[in-house]
């Protein structure tokens, strides 16, 4: 009997285990869906450089098809950078004040 | 004098003191709460259109007075006090976030016996600082009421006791501590190069070529300013600890966070807008956060299995919408931001009170926990259901006027991508919500669902009705804003 409760433990954690497992239905189509997003706005930002420089734009594309293609999938690496991790919200804050003033301060000289 | 206009300022301060004097005492505080909150979307409604000169310092009578060395001069037309502007485009915001603001406080004493004072002093001291910080002509004034704003913030997720709220609250306080000084020396900057920290006074000042509009000190000012204003409203890099900020507060606190978040948004914006729009690639700049705003919240927003942070995410991505709005630059796409700005004030209100009331009854966020709760109140998750349609941008909503105005302003200005991207990212918001309500409500209830509460409290029903019918309302006359929008953002350009 003592056997038999142990085994019956053994599989209720096993299914309590499985249950945790995060791949579910809406999980994958959420990150289908956070996927294609990123793609298409990737794209189309890229595009949007076209009112700014053809040849930007041109390529900028080229340079996203590959990031992409070489990267994919794109959501989950992204949603690890997004998380509430202190150093990685400073990191980036940083970057883009960085970047902000150099673009804008520098950049316009070049107008 | 019209004298209104402070008191939208006075008024909330001093409710903000007096309810936390009286805190413990909670007949009282209610009774000063209710009608305070009552009283501050009457007063925007009755104001009459006007400017105050704080000190009396109106330049027109002082310039009778000057000495005689003065009088030409570019000092001399500078205001030299604090001056509060009040139009129509002020009284539609400041009526909608009074509005918001008095539904989240009836929420709070219908879901909490024992209210907390400093809760509720947090609450009105942020509303002061928002109305001010839409009244005020004046950037340095601004952002005074910013950081004023951004400290109520953190106390409303300080007060509101949910999980990991204090560690939230110091992540937001320390990258403050980068945002708001950015913007201050911005400020300074602008300060150091003009001598003014009047808006009229700096627009005077660049537009008739008494400084270099080019000057370093005043390009430097811009790209701080517009730091400060990623900070001030959430867009990234800032969007990751803003949608935490709303997702560890109470659901009513997130109702009003979200609102505060998009009056600073419009308050720095619109400044930004009126003294930097000369600046080469100013469109541009905003244009890709707008697009980094909508891409990343909102993908963020697909993946996410804890409702609240889910909301908070779709909240900032449709800041995203406003500045793609402000970004495209052109009038029709102004006035299309600036309805957008106030359709989100009331859509995620909307959603932060129905779907908190998920979280009231179950004390839990986590979809994967939840289901069936249809069954608990199907009116309730009905209106939701609607809310989340307004969102989206589903006809007859308010959404969906605003979007449509918005995409229509895109493809007017020749920016084809830029629609495409927000009808995308429109049906991805449909999608993220239709799984979130399916999951939450129309699943099957797991067998360990535990139940806190039995039935939700009706004041909370009926404030998710009023912001439903407000959706509606400017759904199908949408004029009723619009005819206010279109001719500031005119004058704006």
């Amino acid at each position: 009997m003592a056997l038999y409760q142990k085994f019956l433990e053994s599989v209720k954690g096993l299914k309590s285990s499985l249950s945790k497992d995060p791949t579910t239905m809406d999980n994958v189509s959420g990150a289908i869906a956070a996927e294609f997003l990123i793609f298409v706005s990737l794209i189309l930002a890229a595009l949007f450089l076209r009112h700014v420089s053809v040849v930007a734009s041109i390529v900028v594309v080229l340079l996203v098809a590959v990031l992409f293609f070489t990267n994919m999938p794109l959501a989950g690496k992204i949603k690890s950078e997004q998380s509430d991790s202190l150093e990685k919200m400073t990191f980036y804050i940083v970057i883009v004040l960085g970047i902000l003033v150099a673009v804008i301060y520098w950049g316009l000289k070049y107008v | 004098m019209n004298y209104l206009i402070p008191l939208m300022v006075v008024i909330p301060i001093l409710a903000a003191l007096i309810v936390n004097i009286f805190g413990g005492k909670d007949k009282t505080v209610k009774a000063i709460s209710i009608v305070v909150a009552i009283a501050i979307p009457i007063i925007a409604i009755i104001a009459a259109v006007g400017i105050q000169y704080f000190g009396g310092h109106d330049p027109a009578l002082l310039a009778s007075s000057l000495p005689s060395n003065l009088v030409g001069t570019l000092v001399a037309s500078y205001n030299t006090g604090i001056v509060y502007v009040f139009e129509n485009i002020e009284r539609i915001f400041i009526f909608l976030m009074g509005i918001v603001a008095f539904l989240a406080v009836l929420t709070y004493f219908s879901e909490k016996k024992e209210v907390s004072g400093p809760y509720l002093y947090l609450i009105f001291m942020g509303i002061a600082s928002v109305t001010a910080l839409m009244l005020s002509n004046d950037i340095f004034n601004m952002y005074v009421f910013f950081e004023i704003t951004a400290l109520t913030q953190v106390g409303i997720i300080i007060a509101s006791s949910t999980e990991d709220n204090y560690e939230i609250a110091l992540k937001y306080l320390i990258l403050g501590a980068i945002g708001g000084p950015m913007l201050l020396l911005g400020i300074g900057f602008i300060l150091g190069t003009i001598g003014s920290v009047n808006i009229n006074d700096i627009i005077f000042a660049i537009s008739n070529n008494y400084v270099n509009p080019y000057a370093p000190s005043l390009v430097i000012g811009f790209a701080l300013i517009l730091f400060g204003w990623l900070y001030s409203a959430g867009l990234p890099p800032f969007h990751t600890i803003k949608s935490a900020v709303y997702s560890k507060a109470r659901p009513n606190g997130s109702a009003i966070l979200q609102g505060f978040s998009v009056l600073c948004m419009l308050a720095f914006g619109i400044a930004m807008y009126k003294i930097f729009a000369y600046i080469p690639y100013f469109n541009t700049a905003i244009i890709v956060f707008a697009i980094l705003a909508m891409a990343l919240s909102i993908a963020m927003s697909a993946m996410e299995v804890d409702f609240r942070r889910m909301i908070a995410f779709l909240a900032v991505g449709e800041l995203g919408f406003i500045a793609l709005g402000f970004g495209i630059g052109t009038q029709y796409s102004i006035a299309a931001a600036l309805f957008q700005a106030a359709n989100e004030i009331v859509i995620t209100a909307l959603l932060f009170i129905g779907f908190g009331t998920v979280y009231y009854l179950t004390k839990t966020s986590d979809t994967r926990k939840l289901g069936g709760l249809i069954a608990v109140d199907s009116k309730m998750a009905i209106m939701v259901l609607l809310g989340g349609f307004a969102l989206a941008g589903v006809p007859p909503f308010n959404g969906f006027q605003s979007k449509l105005m918005l995409v229509q302003a895109a493809l007017d200005a020749g920016y084809t991508e830029l629609a495409i991207l927000a009808i995308i990212v429109s049906v991805v918001i449909f999608f993220t919500f239709v799984k979130a309500f399916h999951t939450v409500y129309l699943q099957p209830k797991p067998k360990d669902l535990k139940f806190a509460h039995d039935k939700i409290p009706k004041a909370t029903v009926f404030s998710v009705a009023v912001l439903l019918i407000i959706c509606l309302a400017l759904g199908i006359f949408p004029n009723i804003v619009t005819d206010v929008f279109i001719p500031f953002a005119g004058g704006l350009i």
